[in-house]
């Protein structure tokens, strides 16, 4: 897997997506999951705790009225002497009984009972019948100097007795407090929410009360037999619910609330499923798209590869198709821009290194036989000395000096040599133009000893005798030197005839075609640039009729000096 | 960090699965598991003052007769409540001895391991809007043809009331049974898993009449159910507990079957279950033909072959 996401940038990027995409949105689906399940059942918690308690004072209230009253009913005179009399209708009983439950008459009726079980007194308004003596609460009663507490015998009721007795301890008749369902109901009414039961065990843990009419039958048996097992409370499968429990302390009995689960299993099970689906319908998503954009992103990577691999191979004609905008789509044209400028400058070595191909054959033929031509020009010399033909042995000297120059193996020369073989061309050419032109040197010393082109400047002096001043009586060509800045400028100016118009145009925008007139120019301008670059080369200024100034501009390079400061 | 990331995610899972419960576990609870094919609503006010009285739990399984008696041989209760005699005494074997027969039922074969609880008698009740004229007067009475397929009745397979029923209408050989069973499997209109239910199916005009007992007519209106109570063979039906052998809690078993066959139990019971009262059955009341257990025991199965061949031959 590992090296699956090292070896490629697209599966890296397809790996970081994914998980970038994916991880938060688990974690955060579950976090919130944890976190809403969790402080919602601890909400319901504390509230189901908070509503029983509620309840459970309740009851501890009423039960301490109850035996408040009990005890203030046992003991009162009135209630003994009715019941040791078996008076059922002594008013002040009625008026003594109401008077005590006055307070508690919504939550439970008051019977008083004499010793055989026969209801003498009642709060309610029909007298609810006997009770049988030696069974239920008046059989608990009459053990107990307190207040009891049973299930009634209905099981749907809790009863209160204490016994009644007289003063040497004899059972006179007991007073019986009984909570209905409906006076229970009024007891608890607002301390429990409506989503939630309130149910009532017996000691024994038989239900003798539950809020809700309606409930599974066999609800009460489950419970009971889960608090006998000790397992958790449920209830049965009837929904999930919490349960939440206090136990009477005076009475034995146990409130239990009943409070239906949020999130119950199945609740929470949906939440997990739609969460599930969820993060697989995100996992898909982010596949797809970790997958789109990976490909996306390495696309062009990929394009840009495989044209490289092209170039490296050879095919400098490789092109990206970009079809996009974006920063890729300038890559690409940079990409495509370098390859055709890399492809531009290859022609141009090549170009260039043909032509020097070319020149070096040029040379080699020109050297051919070349210790022939200058023992001949010696010999031709020595004629003219011999035959007293001065002019002859000395044009003989100049050419075999300019030939010597020529054929040299030096390429780069001093200026000062350059203008020697230009004095010993003009010597040739005053012979020859029989002095109609008068040449004129003017270089500064220290210009003369910078290295330039073997040859540079003689072709241009030639230029301006041969198409300048050839045809005039009085010619005039002035050679200077300059220095601007770190170049070397030579000017060759005449009073000639001037450029003509289509070598003007050649000149300014040279071509690899070679002119037919002034070749000594173009090739002075191309050895200039060859070996100098673009910066380099002849200008030309010209006026026809008026003249010319040719431009030599090269940089300045001094000669390696032997010792001294080299001026240049 | 990459297993630290890894063990705070699983932390985080597993925190959503554990959530606070309440507990409850009584004390030290002594439990005795009642096993009986009464109604719960019959026997919980006894139990209810049971459990009152000497603080022991009771839980109650009800079932059918069959479903009694398979619990009790499973071990799975203390005491079974509510079964015949018959019955009772033809699976003797799985009962432990008890001592009471002798001083509180005399009736009770001698060693039985069996005791009388609750008794009660057999009653022909009737829907008074479907027979107006001449109801059956005595059990033979429902064999006529002319109640053909009109009576309710018991599975004697599962209900031993119905069985019970098969011993009074029986004879004493296998063709005088099964002769009678004929005629009785063609009154049948409906066969029901527990005899109880065929007071509703009369009152309801289902059946025109059935054999139930007394204590199946107590704490309801009649309505427009009429009753006879046999007169030449009038005799109670007793329904009986016992401890089985391979009972958990033997000793408050025996607690609960004592306080069963207490005299106030027992004047409770006699209010409830038409006036009679096991611990009366042979002294106080001298008219009533005392049924013969041990022989009802020993002749129950040849009666429930004979019904069962009966049976088959009709299906």
């Amino acid at each position: 897997m590992k090296n699956w996401i090292r070896q490629s940038f697209r599966n890296r990027v397809f790996a970081s997506v994914l998980l970038i995409t994916l991880v938060p949105i688990f974690v955060c689906n579950v976090l919130t999951m944890v976190i809403m399940v969790g402080r919602s059942n601890r909400a319901l918690s504390q509230d189901g705790k908070a509503q029983v308690t509620a309840c459970a004072d309740s009851f501890r209230g009423i039960c301490a009225d109850i035996e408040e009253i009990a005890d203030t009913l046992s003991t009162g005179t009135v209630v003994r002497s009715a019941l040791r009399n078996h008076s059922s209708d002594s008013r002040a009983m009625f008026q003594r009984l109401n008077q005590a439950c006055f307070f508690i008459r919504d939550f439970c009726r008051v019977d008083i009972v004499f010793d055989d079980g026969v209801c003498a007194y009642t709060t309610a308004e029909v007298n609810p019948g006997d009770y049988r003596p030696d069974w239920g609460i008046l059989r608990c009663a009459a053990q107990s100097d307190t207040t009891v507490y049973t299930a009634g015998e209905d099981g749907t009721s809790i009863c209160a007795g204490q016994a009644v007795r007289s003063r040497d301890g004899a059972v006179l008749g007991y007073t019986v407090f009984t909570m209905t369902r409906e006076h229970i109901d009024s007891l608890l009414a607002g301390n429990y929410s409506d989503s939630n039961d309130i149910f009532i065990m017996s000691p024994a843990w038989r239900m003798v009360y539950s809020s809700r009419s309606a409930f599974p039958a066999d609800m009460p048996q489950i419970l009971r037999a889960e608090h006998l097992s000790g397992k958790r409370l449920t209830g049965g499968d009837y929904g999930e619910c919490n349960f939440y429990s206090v136990e009477g302390k005076r009475t034995d009995f146990t409130l239990l609330l009943r409070q239906p689960m949020t999130f119950a299993a199945r609740v929470t099970n949906a939440f997990y499923g739609v969460n599930m689906f969820l993060t697989i319908t995100s996992l898909l998503l982010c596949i797809a798209y970790a997958f789109w954009l990976s490909d996306h992103l390495a696309q062009p990577v990929d394009k840009m590869t495989s044209a490289m691999s092209r170039i490296s191979a050879g095919d400098l004609d490789t092109v990206i198709d970009i079809t996009r905008e974006d920063e890729f789509g300038r890559l690409g044209e940079d990409f495509n821009r370098m390859t055709a400028r890399y492809k531009e400058n290859l022609e141009t070595s090549v170009s260039r290194q043909r032509e020097l191909d070319e020149t070096q054959v040029r040379m080699m033929q020109a050297q051919l036989n070349p210790h022939f031509l200058y023992n001949t020009l010696d010999s031709i010399k020595w004629m003219g000395v011999t035959n007293h033909m001065p002019e002859i042995a000395r044009m003989s000297a100049d050419l075999g000096a300019l030939l010597r120059a020529s054929i040299s193996g030096d390429e780069f020369i001093t200026l000062e040599q350059e203008l020697e073989l230009i004095e010993r061309y003009l010597e040739i050419q005053y012979i020859r133009f029989e002095d109609r032109f008068t040449c004129e040197i003017d270089v500064p010393w220290e210009l003369q000893q910078c290295m330039i082109p073997k040859l540079c400047l003689q072709p241009i002096v030639e230029n301006a005798i041969i198409h300048g001043v050839a045809d005039l009586q009085e010619g005039y060509i002035k050679v200077t030197g300059s220095r601007d800045g770190g170049d070397l400028v030579l000017c060759v100016a005449d009073n000639g005839v001037g450029f003509p118009e289509e070598i003007m145009e050649q000149i300014l925008h040279p071509t690899d075609m070679h002119p037919q007139r002034h070749l000594g120019l173009f090739n002075v301008n191309r050895i200039l640039r060859l070996n100098y670059g673009e910066g380099s080369g002849i200008s030309v200024q010209s006026e026809p009729g008026q003249g010319s100034r040719v431009l030599l501009r090269l940089p300045m390079h001094p000669k390696e000096s032997e010792g001294g400061t080299n001026p240049c | 960090m990459r297993r630290l990331f890894a063990i705070m995610l699983c932390a985080l899972l597993l925190s959503g699965c554990a959530l606070s419960s309440e507990k409850t576990r009584p004390n030290d609870t002594r439990m005795v598991v009642l096993a009986t094919n009464l109604p719960e609503e019959t026997v919980l006010p006894f139990i209810c003052e049971f459990e009152n009285r000497t603080g022991l739990w009771v839980t109650v399984r009800t079932g059918a007769a069959r479903e009694v008696m398979d619990m009790a041989r499973a071990g799975q209760c203390d005491l079974i409540l509510g079964l015949g005699a018959d019955t009772m005494e033809a699976n003797r074997d799985i009962f432990r001895a008890l001592p009471y027969e002798a001083e509180l039922a005399p009736w009770v074969p001698t060693g039985s391991n069996w005791m009388p609880v609750f008794a009660s008698r057999p009653v022909i009740i009737y829907n008074r809007n479907l027979i107006q004229n001449n109801p059956p007067e005595e059990f033979s009475d429902l064999l006529d043809p002319m109640w053909s397929g009109q009576i309710a009745m018991g599975d004697p397979e599962k209900c031993d009331m119905a069985a019970m029923t098969l011993t009074i209408l029986g004879g004493d050989n296998q063709s005088e049974l099964e002769g009678r069973f004929a005629c009785l499997r063609r009154n049948i209109a409906a066969l029901l898993p527990e005899t109880r239910y065929a007071v509703d199916e009369v009152a309801k005009g289902n059946a025109s009449l059935a054999i139930v007992t007394s204590q199946m007519l107590s704490d309801r209106p009649l309505g427009s159910l009429g009753r006879v109570f046999p007169g030449t063979d009038t005799m109670v039906f007793t329904q009986a507990a016992g401890i089985p052998v391979g009972a958990a809690n033997p000793e408050d078993a025996r607690t609960l079957l004592s306080y069963f066959l207490s005299e106030e139990v027992q004047t409770l019971a006699a209010e409830h279950f038409d006036g009679i009262s096991v611990l009366s059955i042979h002294s106080a009341d001298a008219s009533v033909n005392v049924y013969d257990a041990r022989h009802a025991g020993q002749h129950l199965w040849v009666v429930m072959e004979a019904w069962a061949a009966v049976w088959e031959d009709a299906q």
